[in-house]
């Protein structure tokens, strides 16, 4: 039975014994892709642990919002990435360590600053476009908006370089630096 | 991020689009999509990182979504498809029962003897002829959906669900209201038929759940919702 099959006996037979069967089954299909994945955002078991809880249990009390359009497990996926997003510190765009700017996780109340913000993500979005090869694009994507850990970007972008993201994204971060500086804009 | 991208929710659907495809060349050009896409594969990937303790959070996960849903993911297994052999576990269970009742050994061979002559069902409650005509294949429709149950005269109910196309078979299966699978009837290329409490093992469940399995030349090609169905 296909994962969106079980989402709907889940929805139409809710409070029942076999709806709850059915989640059960839907949710258990991807407990160890949930944990896998948090696992590899935070490197403890434990920790990990908790999280995929978190996040099958959030799955579980919002699966009647489960419209059925997108697939099953790309939203649940999406839980399992805002969970593992608010684990993770912000991370700069220019040089590996924190970010001391907000991006898209925390808009700002004041709707001038949400604005400038807005005009800041958006030249940020357009210089990584330009002044980016196509794969650093996505590595530094992964680490500065998604969040990820180095070697994590690493597996899922497949680098096989003996540098890995590391490199990848040394070198792009020095472009846009560069590219920063000749645009005045630093 | 671009007022092309597209939620982080639909983001699988660009795999199914052709590669020409105007929303497709976004995500490949886009950063945040395409990121955000390669992540998703790296979530469905179960890859073990070093460190890791899968089959323990397995376990764990396991009793914590019995605790919290109610029921033990173990019950539902084989009625979901991840296992096929739900049927070869409900065979000794209704030859046991078949060994307590004999009566039910003549039922057994009826349901073989009626298999034999290509009648997908059994109707031990009217002499009458039984099979349902469907729709012909000129009226077949998208997707498979299931109609209300029917009750008939004595304890038979008749069953019903819309032809799918490309389909050249329809197998009706039942489960318990734990999802175990109770019986799955021979394949008909009918879209109807009507089925009787006796045909079912001793211990019927007072209400069961059914859906309908599409074939094409024996392989699964769509299904059904489930729904309940309860005899007279
Ligand atoms: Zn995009």
């Amino acid at each position: 039975m296909t994962d969106e099959a079980l989402a709907r006996i889940v929805q139409s037979l809710v409070e029942s014994e076999a709806g709850r069967a059915a989640g059960a089954e839907l949710l258990g299909r991807y407990q160890r892709a949930v944990y896998l994945w948090c696992y590899r955002y935070v490197r403890d078991h434990e920790r990990a642990l908790d999280m995929s809880q978190e996040v099958l249990l959030r799955a579980w009390r919002a699966l009647d919002s489960f419209g059925g359009k997108s697939k099953f497990s790309t939203w649940l996926f999406a839980i399992a990435r805002n969970r593992c997003l608010n684990e993770m510190h912000r991370v700069s765009l220019f040089e590996e360590g924190e970010a001391d700017f907000d991006t898209v996780q925390a808009p700002n109340p004041d709707p001038v600053r949400r604005l400038e913000e807005r005009e800041y993500e958006e030249r940020i979005y357009t210089l990584i476009r330009t002044t980016l090869e196509p794969e650093e694009q996505r590595a530094i994507w992964l680490r500065c908006f998604e969040r990820m850990p180095i070697d994590e970007i690493t597996w899922v972008l497949g680098i096989e370089s003996a540098s890995g993201a590391r490199g990848l994204l040394q070198k792009a971060r020095r472009k846009l630096r560069n590219a920063l500086k000749e645009s005045g804009d630093e | 991020m671009s007022k092309d991208c597209i939620e982080v929710k639909r983001i699988s659907e660009v795999l199914e689009l052709p590669a020409d495809d105007s929303t497709r060349r976004h995500v490949e050009a886009c950063p945040r999509c395409s990121a955000i896409l390669a992540s998703y594969q790296g979530f469905l990937n179960e890859e073990i990182t070093a460190g890791s303790d899968p089959d323990e959070a397995d376990a764990r996960l396991t009793a914590f979504l019995a605790s919290e849903i109610g029921v033990l993911r173990e019950e539902v297994r084989d009625a979901a498809g991840t296992k096929d052999h739900a049927w070869k576990d409900f065979l000794p269970r209704i030859m046991k029962t078949f060994y307590l009742r004999p009566a039910w050994v003549a039922a057994l061979l009826v349901i073989i003897a009626a298999g034999v002559y290509g009648v997908l069902w059994w109707h031990p409650w009217t002499p009458d002829k039984t099979v349902l005509r469907g729709p012909s294949q000129a009226e077949v429709s998208q997707p498979l959906t299931l109609s209300t149950p029917q009750r008939i005269s004595g304890e038979g109910v008749r069953l019903e669900w819309t032809p799918m196309a490309g389909a050249d078979a329809y197998q009706v299966r039942f489960y318990d209201r734990n999802l175990n699978e109770i019986v799955r009837l021979e394949p008909t290329n009918e879209t109807a038929l009507i089925v009787g409490r006796s045909m079912f093992p001793a211990q019927l469940p007072a209400k069961l759940i059914w859906r309908v399995v599409a074939l094409e030349q024996g392989d699964e090609i769509g299904s059904s919702d489930a729904a309940s169905l309860e005899f007279p």
